[in-house]
Parts: C-alpha cells; structure tokens; sequence
C-alpha cells in the first residue's frame, strides 16, 4: 500500500529515517510527522561530546534529510493519546490526526533524579535533548566549583570527558565497580577507569547518592553511608526510560521499558497479538532478536534506529509477511577520554570475556565476549579496523574465543567480564 | 568546532535553531547538513584530507566533524564524501522546501 495516510509520532532519528525509507520506497500518500519537540530532528550523539565542549553549537546538529522530506510538520506538538480502533492521534493543541498507518519512534528519555524536589534544584540537569545540553552548557559556562555526575553510563562519562576538557573539576559517582559496567563488564570498565582518573576525574565508585541538598540551587550530595560532596552543578545521569505513557489506555504492550513489537515492527497488544497498521521503530522498540534467541531487547543504539526505522518502513509498505524478522546486529559507538569505543553485539548475560588483539597496556585493544561458549559480542578501545572481523563470528555464534592462533599473540586467557547479574541499571 | 570555527561565517546553530525546517537561509546565507555514521567509519581520515577543516580526527581514531559546514565549503565536503571508502558521510546541501501544515 503506497498511498493514504502515514503519521509518524516522534520526530527525531528513527521518525526521519523511517519517513525517508517510506518515501524512498515509493510511498505517495500523506505523511505526518509529529513530535513534542519544537525542533526539526537532530543527532543526539554530539551533545555530550563537542557541543558540552563548545566546539559544536546545539543548532548545528539539525540531520541531513530534513530538508528534502516531503511530509507535514507538527513539531512542538505532542501525541498526548491514540485512539487504536479509531485509527487517530490526539495531539496536545486539540487537533485529532487520523491514519491509515502509524510508526511509532517516540524514543526514551532521561530518566529523573528520582526525588522531584531536589530535581527541581536549579543546578541539577540531565542530558537528553537539544534544549538539555544548551541548559547544561550554559551552566558550565558559567564556571561551577565543582561538576558532580551522578552515574558512569556511556552519557554520564561522555559528559565527564567533555566537562574535564573545559578544565572543571568533576565528580563521578555510581554504585557500581567500574564505569560502563552494565555494558561493558568492569574488565574494560576498569581500563576506562584508569583513564578518567588520568584525566583528573574523581571517580567514586561502590558509591551511591542518596540525596542532593541546597535552597534554591544545588549545593552539596549526601552520600550512602555518610559523608557529602560540594557541587553547584550535578548531571543526572541514570540511564533513559521509554517515551510510552501517551500510549496508556490503547492496549498496546508498553511500559517504561519499551513498546513491544515483533518482527515486522508490527506493535503488539496486551495479549502479544500484533496490531495491524501500527509499527514501532528506535529507542522505543523492544523488539524478539533473532542472534539472541529472540529475547526481547531494546536499545538504545543510533544504528539501531537507523535501521529498524527503514525495515518498519519496508514492512508497512509491503506488509510484514514480506520482510525477514528484524536482526540487525546490534552496534554502538562512544568517544571519552581520548579512546573511540565501538561495540558489536550484546554483552549482557556474558560469562566470559577475553583480550584477542592487541592489549590494555598499549591502549589498544579488542575484547570478546563469551557466554556458554558462544562469541555474544565484541568491544573495540582505539581498534575500530579489528571490529568487523568478529561480525561473523558473533552472527554465526562461533565458538568462544574466536579467531585464536594470531602468530604475534599470546593465547587469550578467558576471564569473567564482571556484567551485573541482571540486567544493567 | 574545529580549529577556524570563530572564523568560519555566521553561527550556523542559532539560524538553524530558530529557522523552522522548511528555511535554510538567512540573509542569503545557508549550511549544508553533514552526518557521519560513526559505526561504519574506519577513522581513514581521507575525509580530513579533503575537508580539513570540516573533520579532524583526535586521538587515535576519534573523527570530529561539523555538522553544518557553510555552503561555501560545498566542494571540500563533495570532495569528503566521495573520498570516504565506506561511504560513512551523508551531506544534504540545502534545506528544500517541505509541504506546509493546512
Ligand atoms: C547525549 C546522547 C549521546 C548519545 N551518543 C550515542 C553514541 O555515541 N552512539 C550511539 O550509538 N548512540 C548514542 N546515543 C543514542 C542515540 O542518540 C539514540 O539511540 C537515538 O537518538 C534514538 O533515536 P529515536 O528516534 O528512536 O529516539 P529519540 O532520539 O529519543 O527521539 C524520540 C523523539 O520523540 C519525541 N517524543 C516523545 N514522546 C512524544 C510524544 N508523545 N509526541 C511527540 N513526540 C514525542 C521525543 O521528544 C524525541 O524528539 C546517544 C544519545 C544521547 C541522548
Ligand atoms: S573518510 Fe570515512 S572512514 Fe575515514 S575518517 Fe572520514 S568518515 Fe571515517
């Protein structure tokens, strides 16, 4: 079907990218795109980089493909409620759209700090959205004593790198053993630890914030167990939740962790029935993956937006009996700390990881990660061109570790990753 | 954000902010829109070659590019596009008119 009605809720990455495959594939008919944001869509990955640093303005990062979309804007608009048998979104300025098709790439967000009175301090920032780093840049310009980031996720340390390169001092705080430990185990972790402390970071780990204190403004942490820590500015960096709560009341199977969907990107209903003719795609999916055993995930990955947005496109043109279910293989970069990361595939559930090319103590180094003897996944630290050569192992679940006997390396030494044990806060 | 960013014309994030997404030009000035699928890039830097001051590479293999480089630049990041061997840029160059909400 390439004509009617397509409206898409949720106008960033997967809601451009899911509108352009609709039109690149020959969709005809009217397409809406609606989102609560007052901006055009824009890449979020630069916000905790170069535009904390001040080297990318906010503005700037305004996605190609914009421009030449043939769609209807609703931007600062957003879906407050779906009506599933009528077939229609209501939008926050009374206006009712109705559709033959909907996608729904509404994403995630930060999730709060989660006392809404000592959110509410001013001083205290999380990091999401456009209007987010231009708050937060603007409080580092002017010059905290002291920036605490509450949180060693991916965005918690990026804002840390970013934050230290400005030259103000910074605390990380998290429960956890190391940094990026719910991603990337605390055997990596642990190197990307070294590494923020090089950088002059204060890094408290197996520490935990139990409450954020000042009148008016954030001045102090109170930490579990006693003791404070001075800041007059604090990132919340927890980790995102899932944009689901205008979907309350449709029947659809979603929560704060995602909007179920299968295959096809076709959203499910409370009872696991897909719905005709409403799609999800992005942050907001969570989706069965056929490399995994087709548990349900959802990520939070820049290509996994992407490309799921152009396979639900596919699907809602062609029908979903006419696309394979999706799979991409799960990717993800991040850049801290002088080291470029990338990532193939899932570490969670991982028993094993192993060093196979190169080695911590130069900087450079690929580790693979293992579980019941499969290769799962594999983590690059300044290695990017080793990366691609573990996508088929990981595809084919190849036995852990891969690609051994490299005539200038040591056997790998397989060791525990040290994952969480559930799933990674 | 890169080294000549105060020098390179006017501020290409405050026009983009406020211009709606139909506007790519102020005052006859307007940016192209680059992105970089930084999972595909290999960090081969030709790009940084071709359009030295629209990407750089820090560290290792860390690519750092403007992400609206002033259409004056159009040939150098052309030139970057066609240059990067797994086709990791995406460059539109103006803004094209949109349908407009009834
Ligand atoms: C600071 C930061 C850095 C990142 N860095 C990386 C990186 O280095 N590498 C990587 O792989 N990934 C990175 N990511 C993740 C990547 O940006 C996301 O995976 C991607 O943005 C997901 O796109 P999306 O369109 O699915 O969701 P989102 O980008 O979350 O967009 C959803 C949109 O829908 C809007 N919306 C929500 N509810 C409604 C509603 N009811 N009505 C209308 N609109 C609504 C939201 O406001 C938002 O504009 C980063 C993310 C952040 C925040
Ligand atoms: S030419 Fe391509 S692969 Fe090389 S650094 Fe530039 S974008 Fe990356």
């Amino acid at each position: 079907m390439r004509d009617g009605t397509i409206v898409i809720a949720g106008a960033s990455l997967a809601g451009l990218r899911g509108a352009e495959a609709l039109r690149a594939n020959g969709f005809t008919g009217r397409l809406v795109v609606v989102g609560d944001e007052p901006h055009p869509p824009y890449d979020r990955p630069p916000l905790s980089k170069h535009v904390l640093t001040g080297e990318i303005p906010p503005g700037a990062t305004t996605l190609p493909g914009v421009g030449a979309l043939r769609a209807e804007w609703r931007l600062g608009t957003p879906a407050l409620g779906l009506d599933r048998d009528g077939r229609a979104l209501h939008l926050a300025d009374g206006g009712r759209v109705a559709f033959d098709r909907l996608l729904i790439a509404t994403g995630a967000r930060a999730r709060p700090w989660p006392m809404p009175g000592e959110a509410r301090l001013a001083g205290v920032h999380t990091l999401r959205s456009r209007d987010d780093a231009t708050a937060l840049a603007a409080g580092l310009a002017a010059r905290p004593g002291r920036v605490l980031i509450l949180g060693a996720g991916f965005i918690g340390c990026e804002a840390a790198s970013s934050i230290r390169a400005l030259g103000l001092p910074v605390t990380v705080v998290d429960p956890a053993p190391a940094p990026l430990a719910g991603a990337l185990g605390s055997v990596i972790g642990g190197f990307v630890a070294g590494r923020m402390e090089a950088a002059g970071v204060d890094v408290r780990l197996g520490a935990r914030v139990t409450h954020l204190e000042g009148d008016r403004a954030v001045r102090r942490a109170r930490l579990e167990g006693g003791g404070t820590i001075e800041a007059d500015l604090v990132v919340v960096a927890l980790g995102a939740v899932r944009n689901t709560g205008w979907l309350a009341g449709a029947g659809l199977d979603a929560d704060e962790g995602g909007l179920s969907c299968d295959g096809a990107c076709r959203a499910l209903d409370a009872a696991g029935r897909p719905v005709p003719g409403i799609f999800a795609a992005g942050d907001v999916a969570r989706f069965p993956h056929p490399l995994y055993g087709n548990r349900p995930v959802a990520l939070e990955h820049w290509g996994n937006a992407v490309a799921q947005a152009a396979h639900a496109a596919r699907a809602m043109l062609d029908g979903p009996d006419s696309v394979e279910p999706y799979g991409e293989l799960p990717a993800f970069w991040s850049s801290q700390f002088g080291l470029n990361i990338k990532s193939l595939g899932l570490t969670e559930g991982a028993d094993a990881v192993a060093i196979v090319q190169g080695s911590p103590r130069t900087g450079r180094f690929l580790a693979v990660y293992g579980r019941a003897g499969r290769t799962v996944a594999a983590v690059s630290v300044n290695a990017g061109r080793w990366l691609p050569a573990y996508e088929g192992p990981i595809r084919d679940g190849a036995l852990f570790p891969p690609i051994t006997g490299g005539a200038d390396q040591p056997r790998p030494e397989p060791m525990p990753p040290g994952l969480p044990a559930h799933e990674a806060a | 954000m890169l080294p000549d960013r105060a020098a390179a014309s006017p501020e290409p994030g405050r026009a983009a902010a406020v211009l709606p997404p139909d506007t790519g030009k102020l005052a006859g000035e307007s940016w192209m829109r680059v992105v970089v699928d930084l999972n595909r890039c290999q960090a081969y830097a030709q790009c940084c070659y071709a359009a030295p001051e629209r990407f750089v590479l820090r560290g290792d293999e860390i690519l750092v590019y403007d992400p609206a480089p002033p259409a004056s630049d159009r040939a150098a990041v052309d030139r970057a596009v066609q240059a990067c061997p797994v086709r990791a840029i995406r460059v539109e160059h103006e803004d094209a008119p949109t349908e407009r909400p009834a």
